[in-house]
């Protein structure tokens, strides 16, 4: 056990939700080195962009991910009104703002309990989820589903609240902000919790920025970075109040902190928008041919900073979308935190920046200790596949 | 900072190597510059004018040229470099030395676009698959994806 | 008529008959309680209230496909699980619950009888040890050497905290520890520290969380039995379960009074007291995380052997100083 070896974490593995694959070089109980290898559901929906009319695009890009799927659609409906030179009415930027923030309720909520159940704090998970239920039941309550909500559409929103709904959305929202606390309270003092995440997975402040981090990992580590109040969307501090929330200590339990206060902040947003929602439309009629230009629209999603670049090119399909999501833009500064970590960390510094990986097939199949590893392409794998079972006596 | 201030600033700093800049949108501006210039502009947003986030890199193909966007940003400003490249032999330089973030972005430009970026420590594929065949990138304009008929016995 | 006896000793009660069935439902008691601590309901569906879903998933198991790894080392790879459920189930035999009396020895209550069950129950984690490293797999590898490396660090807390009961019952006889203890119920409260540390030894033992370090999912995989898989996970999962039974039976016998009154009633008391045991068990596994192997060491050695080590003067003391 004296030299190190390499230690396959995916493109399966049960502290992944998704697949991608990290290869470990590990030495004993630390981590050496770490590389990274993306591209396991790379769907091509940049390119399928390209090929579809804006309306399309608007729910194809809903499906980039299932979790940030409101944050995915803002992003692209907004920019398409900036190119357009159309502005939604009010009343449709605050049930955009709206669904922007429950989403980010529910998505902190899953978050807080697979950092649970990635240190073995079971109890932690199903808590957060239960009360995880009582958003999705919110959401489904305002569009009609659980996730990918279809909310947006270029020029304002799909849906209108009525009088039920905002006294629903209130009581609910009531419920989460008398149980979050405990929530904060647990996570910050529970012994055995905070010693698996305090000090584990340091990010100086200095690294975050030069590393280009983005949402709460980088707000963990200090930096006041948050697109909700550098780049105002949806009607976010013109009229929407919001602080960012930030914390000093630069590790897990940062992150932990800063996302139970964002849940606070969230809450108070809601709550806001509930109280003051304008009278009027919830969106004006968009043209369906996009004039020439290009612009960048920003939405700070659950996970930090997303970005869309749009180019139009008068027709009615774009010339070119890039989609970059916030988790792309946090591996970086992953690799460098789980450098010189503990074995038995590497699952919660990875889940602390929520990954959310969208991005084409190979496979890696692990042989033995001595015989090192094999990695397979597809076909070849599909061929193995189809001998390993007709050698089997089964039919493929 | 204002659009205007960000202006003044780059024409001193940048003077004669600026081939456009322009501020379609509130907030939002767009730099071209030459790709020799690449390095010593993204100096200048990071070090003069306060751009200390990378957002993303951006590759595009224009029909004749191939381009990368990299956009910066700081509170209150986005703004995105424009560098152009032939696409006989496609490459830029690296601005990991200034944008220590930008590894991963540089590397999906490549995959994607087939950009070569000059100075990169490690241009193996980041997102494409392992099978993937050499000098085929996927962004490009001229690139259509053709399905393999299926066929169920 | 005695050949009768050892056989229904041996295959019944407390043998392998009682040890399978008992240790489903403690198995299952185990789970409801785990579920109902985080607000689930646990097991439902599988016989009444669902008392039958750990029998199902072994049944579900035993006929699942049993897959060896190429590079195995397969006769140690297949024989460790039956070896393993070997040992805890002889460890069952040792429990002072049926027909004996202090005064009189046998092969399964004698002399230094806390010391052999201490062993037998020590014996699955050298097996687990062995089962990670036959079977040539990065993960059990470290889930193997993660085995050893917790066993070091609470094993000897474990004993330290055994020690105990025994010097104050001045026996090394469970049927005599348990004997002295009923006749004198006060004196077990001297014992309380030596019990809490032997408790959180036992969730140690039986690798359960806040300990769960070698197998722990989202860092291992399935630690040491990644590999495995049908029959013998199957016999895996019964052996911790059987393992914890008689785990939880020698903590009651040494520190809880054991079993007294003959047959039936001392069934009684061995259900209502291995509960107790699975219950306290059950509460320390919903409220922590799982720990860090690093932690573990130090949290052994600065706190549970000193205590350990502490309680065994207090017991030499009040030995010393009591009539």
């Amino acid at each position: 056990m004296s030299d190190t070896f390499v230690l396959p974490v995916g493109p399966q593995h049960p502290a992944l939700k998704e697949p991608t694959s990290f290869r470990f070089k590990v030495d004993g109980e630390y981590i050496v080195d770490a590389d990274l290898r993306l591209g396991y559901n790379h769907r091509g929906i940049e390119k399928g962009c390209e090929a579809r009319t804006y309306v399309q695009d608007t729910y194809l890009l809903e499906r980039v991910c299932g979790i940030c799927s409101n944050a995915h659609m803002t992003a692209f409906v907004q920019g398409v009104e900036k190119l357009m030179g159309i502005e939604p009415p009010l009343r449709g930027l605050y049930i955009r703002c709206l669904m922007g923030e429950l989403e980010r309720i529910h998505s902190h909520l899953l978050w807080l309990g697979v950092a649970g159940h990635e240190i073995g704090f079971d109890t932690f998970f199903m808590y957060t989820w239960r009360d995880r239920e009582v958003v999705m039941d919110l959401l489904e309550m305002v569009s009609g589903n659980r996730v990918n909500y279809g909310m947006q559409t270029c020029g304002g929103v799909r849906r209108d609240l009525d009088g039920v709904q905002i006294t629903q959305l209130l009581d609910g929202v009531a419920a989460l902000r008398a149980r979050t606390p405990y929530y904060l309270n647990l996570g910050a003092t529970e012994p055995t919790m905070v010693a698996r995440i305090a000090g584990v997975g340091k990010l100086p402040k200095e690294k975050a920025i030069e590393l280009s981090a983005v949402g709460p990992t980088t707000r963990a580590s200090g930096v006041q970075f948050d697109v909700r109040s550098d780049d105002p969307y949806a009607g976010f501090v013109e009229h929407i109040p919001f602080t960012i929330q930030t914390d000093n200590g630069c590790d897990v339990l940062a992150r932990v902190i800063v996302r139970a206060k964002e849940l606070m902040e969230c809450y108070n947003i809601c709550e806001w928008i509930l109280r003051n929602l304008p009278a009027g439309e919830i969106r004006v009629k968009a043209p369906r041919k996009v004039p020439e230009g290009e612009t960048v629209s920003r939405v700070e999603a659950q996970r930090g900073e997303l970005i869309h670049y749009i180019r139009a090119n008068g027709t009615d399909k774009p010339d070119r979308v890039k989609v970059r999501a916030p988790t792309l833009a946090n591996w970086p500064a992953t690799l460098y935190m789980l450098r010189g970590a503990y074995l038995a960390d590497i699952p919660i510094i990875m889940a602390a920046i929520d990954p959310c990986l969208s991005c084409t097939d190979r496979m890696a199949v692990i042989s033995d200790v001595r015989g090192g590893e094999k990695v397979w392409d597809w076909e070849t794998l599909r061929q193995y596949g189809i001998e390993f079972h007709r050698n089997r006596g089964i039919k493929p | 900072m204002t659009a205007e201030d960000v202006k003044k600033t780059l024409e001193q700093s940048l003077a004669g190597k600026i081939v456009e800049l322009t501020n379609p949108q509130p907030r939002r501006m767009f730099l071209h510059v030459a790709p020799e210039h690449l390095v010593e502009a993204c100096k200048v947003l990071r070090d003069q004018l306060g751009f200390y986030h990378l957002t993303t890199i951006t590759g595009r193909d224009t029909g004749d040229k191939l381009e990368a966007l990299y956009h910066f940003a700081q509170a209150g400003m986005v703004l995105t470099v424009r560098a152009q490249t032939g696409r006989a032999h496609p490459s830029l330089p690296t601005i990991i030395a200034v944008y220590p973030g930008a590894t991963f972005y540089e590397r999906e430009v490549h995959d994607m676009v087939g950009i070569v970026i000059d100075g990169h420590p490690d241009m193996r594929p980041l997102v494409l698959p392992e099978g993937w065949p050499d000098g085929i990138y996927p962004m490009r304009k001229d690139w259509q994806y053709n399905r393999e008929k299926g066929v169920i016995q | 008529m005695d050949l009768f006896k050892i056989a229904l000793y041996f295959l019944v009660y407390p043998g392998l008959l009682f040890l399978f069935v008992y240790s489903t439902f403690v198995e299952w008691v185990d789970r409801k309680l785990f579920a109902r601590f985080q607000n689930r309901r646990g097991p439902l569906y599988t016989g009444a209230a669902g008392l039958l879903q750990p029998i199902a998933d072994f049944v579900k198991l035993m006929a699942k496909e049993d897959i060896v790894p190429d590079s195995a080392d397969k006769p140690l790879f297949n024989s460790v699980p039956v070896l393993a459920l070997a040992a805890v189930l002889a460890s069952g035999l040792l429990l002072p619950v049926w027909h004996f009396t202090a005064g009189m020895q046998s092969a399964t209550s004698f002399d230094g009888d806390i010391i052999v069950m201490a062993y037998l129950l020590s014996l699955p984690t050298f097996a687990y040890f062995l089962a990670g490293w036959s079977s040539a797999s990065m993960y059990a590898s470290i889930g193997a050497v993660r085995v050893l490396t917790l066993l070091f660090s609470y094993e000897v807390p474990m004993f330290l905290a055994i020690l105990s009961p025994a010097v104050l019952a001045g026996s090394w006889r469970m049927a005599v520890i348990a004997e002295y203890y009923q006749q004198h119920p006060l004196m077990l409260l001297w014992n309380i520290g030596a019990f809490a540390v032997a408790v959180v030894a036992l969730q140690a033992k039986l690798e359960r969380v806040p300990f769960d370090i070698p197998e722990a999912e989202t860092e291992l995989v399935g630690g040491t039995f990644t590999e495995y898989s049908g029959r013998k996970l199957a016999l895996f999962r019964l052996l911790t379960d059987v393992q914890m039974v008689t785990g939880a039976g020698f903590l009651a016998a040494l520190f809880l009074g054991g079993f007294p009154g003959g047959l039936v009633p001392g069934f009684l008391w061995l259900v209502v007291k291995t509960l107790a045991i699975v219950f306290i068990l059950a509460a320390i596994k919903a409220v922590t995380a799982r720990i860090r192997i690093d932690q573990m060491v130090s949290f052994s050695w600065s706190y549970l052997a000193p205590l350990a080590l502490l309680q065994l003067v207090v017991v030499i003391l009040v030995r010393g100083y009591l009539p």
